[in-house]
């Protein structure tokens, strides 16, 4: 069930049907409820797992607040993480350093019979584990109480809108909103939540599903230069689209529930240099990776050369996050290194950038995030270096259609960030003039409804 | 320790909201946008409404047909072996009262799709008197994969599937242009192509009565292998053996259907005829049991036939020179059949008219 299907229509209109006329308490165990079934509806089979994580989380934030041992409490933690990443560990990164194993002991003249599993990666785990680690952390760090309600933290671990793909929310943030109150949300909410989810559609179902061919022609092997070069560009307006729309119909989403998750992206490409292309990215994981690992690595207080090694550290990370594979690995890499060169660019010219050169500064940082993209959408570095190669007769093969289609879907995502985006609030479009938003709202629609009979694409992020 | 309390980001609520001027502007850019698309719609390429372009040709036919005569006295009904091998116009020109007939057969359509495709589609068309319903083995192979894939196209097109959902989807495309066209929307190129044509007043081709040239002709008979000679090639006999006849298996659940197909016909008043094509040798060497598979697919109809009180007619065996390959019949072939058909029909005592 994504949220780009008619099956996700009925199933949150019926939630919502029975949600508002329950009390507080009900309510949440109808979310609890809810959540596990649209869980369940992946894989049932992965519902265990989750259970699984979310009462070992519960009960050893419990243990942490019941005790003021120092010592206890490290250990405490220490369980959590290592169980949390134990899960996360196998599920995901099992082939992984299986492969990676085997290659260096062949590499160093061991022969070495690896065990062979076939391990299938529950769907979300990345998310609900940080999700998850993130407040057994900050229970451990007294920046909040453990939750007495099970049924609030589980609901807080797998609240659907946000389970599969995100944002990451902070307990601090999300937890709460559990325990109070919801009114019914008045027209002002409804309205805007409903712009949400209709922008995160267009987002999804007409710019990200259009590209996804176009690139995967590029992707594809023996590609034309044309292909490759159409590749180059459209995967970075496929992602935004597909992971941005996703975030935004989440927002929407829980939002019709009476809850405010997190903004999770703000106009990425818009960014000057990599610094505000993270503050600006998937925020909810790289204020995750800031919090809760550059921070305890050490942060910028231990110097300069320690700070430059904890961004690449994270940016190492943070690829690897994405998946099991080297090729995330060197995304994360460029990327820590766009930061490293960023912040040293920064010590030696501490003045700001001229006014004129902005432009050129973005169209710089879109370039480059161009370039570790194509690590990101690669299967792998052969992949890769087949599309750089490519990029060499960029004009080869290069067909109107295929163009045009980009050229179009570039320019909705560049005019939904500067016409419907403002702040990182994708609500905006309730803002406008009401003509504005009759406009808008039809040439949605339209877009919808042409683009919304193709062949349904899955969230990238789902993978992850 | 109290967790900080939240604040939710939802836009300042406003005095006084106006809807009417927002609506009016959404619908305007709809109508619109409805309004361009059935303005330019003839230009662009025929949407995939049907399964495949002979069923949307064989759909112009029997609409057609619907408004001429609004009856057909004999339907020939099968998969692609009936739609080669049983040619209407000379049916009608053998048979001693001139009946009309008109071939409705679909490519690998089995019992199951052709039920569908009669009851849905061709019935409410048109009257029709008698069906003749052709088969071969692989019509009754619960494993056959192309009479799988064919009814699962089938069954995905919009125009032919079936559901709650997917009728509201076709109520839609049949009343909305920008529904309708939206594949061809999609694509930017036939958008520009389609203005440059609409500006030069020229229109697309649409599937339409005459049928298609060298595949189907006017009257729903198949051309494509007319001109064609079976030579013993082992490629159609690699195709017979694993789509056709692959894990060859005639079960209850095959004949069931058979038997539904038939039944449905007949409480509507209509005559059935089930009719065994002929066949080449080659073509029953590839069953796994070869001559005995074939020989309980003849008893399997027969006993359809039996249950139904539909009538059994075994076609005439032709030489090999009468095939185009192992299983469809050419030009000749098909052309000796149809002359013999009104008589075998006759011997059968079936041929009501409509």
């Amino acid at each position: 069930m994504t949220f780009n299907s008619v099956e996700y229509a009925v199933f949150l209109s019926a939630v919502l049907l029975v949600y508002w006329r329950l009390p507080r308490r009900p309510q949440n165990l109808l979310l609890l409820a809810a959540s596990y079934v649209f869980y369940g509806w992946w894989d049932v089979r992965f519902l265990g797992l989750l259970v699984l994580s979310t009462l070992l989380d519960w009960v050893i934030a419990r243990r942490l607040g019941a005790t003021e041992r120092d010592r206890a409490r490290k250990r405490w933690l220490g369980l959590s993480m290592a169980s949390n990443l134990g899960i996360l560990g196998f599920f995901k990164y099992w082939g992984f350093f299986v492969e990676s194993g085997t290659e260096v002991l062949e590499a160093l003249g061991v022969d070495w019979a690896a065990p062979t599993l076939q391990v299938v990666l529950p769907v979300g785990i990345s998310f609900y584990t940080f999700q998850s680690m993130s407040y057994v952390i900050d229970v451990y760090r007294r920046r909040i109480e453990p939750s007495p309600s099970l049924v609030e933290f589980a609901t807080y671990v797998a609240f659907f809108p946000q389970l599969v793909a995100g944002p990451i929310e902070r307990a601090e943030h999300l937890l709460p909103q559990y325990g109070r109150a919801r009114a019914c949300p008045d027209r002002d909410a409804v309205e805007s939540a409903l712009a949400l989810i209709l922008l995160g559609l267009v987002r999804k179902v007409v710019i990200a599903d259009t590209l996804a061919p176009i690139v995967a022609d590029g992707y594809a092997p023996g590609a034309t230069g044309g292909a490759a070069l159409l590749a180059f560009y459209g995967f970075a307006f496929q992602v935004y689209g597909d992971f941005a729309g996703y975030s935004a119909i989440a927002r929407g989403s829980a939002r019709l529930l009476g809850f405010e998750l997190m903004v999770n992206f703000d106009a990425p490409y818009r960014s000057p240099n990599p610094t505000v292309f993270w503050r600006r990215w998937h925020i909810s994981l790289s204020t995750w990776l800031r919090d809760y690992l550059y921070v305890p690595l050490g942060g910028n207080r231990r110097g300069m050369g320690r700070q430059l090694v904890n961004l690449l550290l994270v940016m190492l990370i943070g690829g690897l996050w994405h998946g099991a594979s080297w090729t995330f690995v060197v995304w994360g890499g460029i990327h820590g290194l766009l930061l490293v060169g960023h912040r040293l660019w920064m010590l030696r010219r501490p003045q700001p950038p001229a006014r004129w050169s902005h432009p050129l500064r973005v169209l710089l940082m879109f370039h480059a995030a161009l370039v570790a993209w194509v690590f990101f959408r690669a299967p792998s570095f052969t992949a890769a270096s087949d599309l750089f190669a490519a990029l060499a007769n960029p004009l080869q093969g290069l067909e109107a259609g295929p163009v045009a289609l980009l050229v179009a879907a570039a320019a909705a995502s560049t005019l939904l960030d500067r016409l419907v985006v403002a702040g990182g609030d994708e609500a905006h479009l309730v803002r406008l003039a009401p003509v504005g938003q009759g406009l808008a709202l039809g040439a949605a629609l339209v877009a919808l409804v042409v683009y919304a009979g193709g062949t349904p694409v899955p969230f990238i992020y789902f993978q992850f | 320790m109290r967790p900080p309390a939240v604040t939710v980001e939802v836009p300042p609520p406003r005095a006084r909201r106006r809807w009417l001027p927002t609506v009016l502007a959404a619908l305007a850019v709809v109508v619109g946008a409805e309004l361009g698309a059935a303005a330019l719609g003839p230009y662009l390429p025929a949407p995939d409404l049907w399964a495949d372009a002979a069923t949307a040709t064989k759909v112009a036919q029997l609409d057609a047909l619907g408004h001429e005569a609004g009856c057909v006295d004999v339907l020939l009904l099968g998969s692609s072996m009936t739609r080669d091998a049983l040619v209407p116009a000379r049916f009608q020109a053998a048979d001693p009262s001139g009946r009309r007939a008109y071939n409705a057969a679909l490519d690998a359509a089995g019992p199951v799709l052709l039920d569908r495709w009669v009851r849905h589609t061709v019935l409410p068309r048109v009257e029709v008197g008698t069906v003749v319903i052709g088969l071969a083995s692989f019509d009754l192979n619960e494993n056959a994969r192309i009479v799988a894939s064919a009814l699962e196209a089938h069954e995905r097109a919009p125009y032919s599937a079936r559901g709650l959902a997917n009728e509201l989807e076709a109520w839609v495309i049949r009343h909305s242009a920008l529904v309708r066209h939206r594949g061809e929307l999609r694509d930017p190129v036939e958008v520009v192509r389609a203005v440059r044509s609409w500006t030069e007043g020229e229109r697309a081709a649409r599937p339409n009565p005459d049928g298609i040239p060298g595949v189907l002709a006017a009257d729903g008979h198949g051309l494509s292998r007319r001109a064609l000679r079976y030579t013993g090639d082992p490629g159609p006999q690699r195709f017979v053996r694993d789509q056709l006849l692959n894990d060859f298996q005639i079960t209850e659940r095959s004949q069931e259907a058979l038997a539904r197909l038939v039944e449905g016909l007949q409480r509507r008043g209509i005559d059935v005829a089930l009719l065994l094509l002929p066949v080449t040798d080659d073509y029953v060497a590839q069953h796994p049991a070869g001559a005995a598979d074939q020989a309980r697919f003849e008893a399997a109809v027969a006993a359809v036939a039996e249950r139904t009180g539909a009538a059994l007619v075994r076609a005439p065996s032709l030489p090999e020179e009468a095939f185009a390959d192992t299983h469809h019949v050419n030009g000749a072939g098909a052309d000796r059949l149809s002359d013999v058909l009104p008589g075998l029909l006759a011997d059968a005592d079936v041929g009501r008219r409509c």
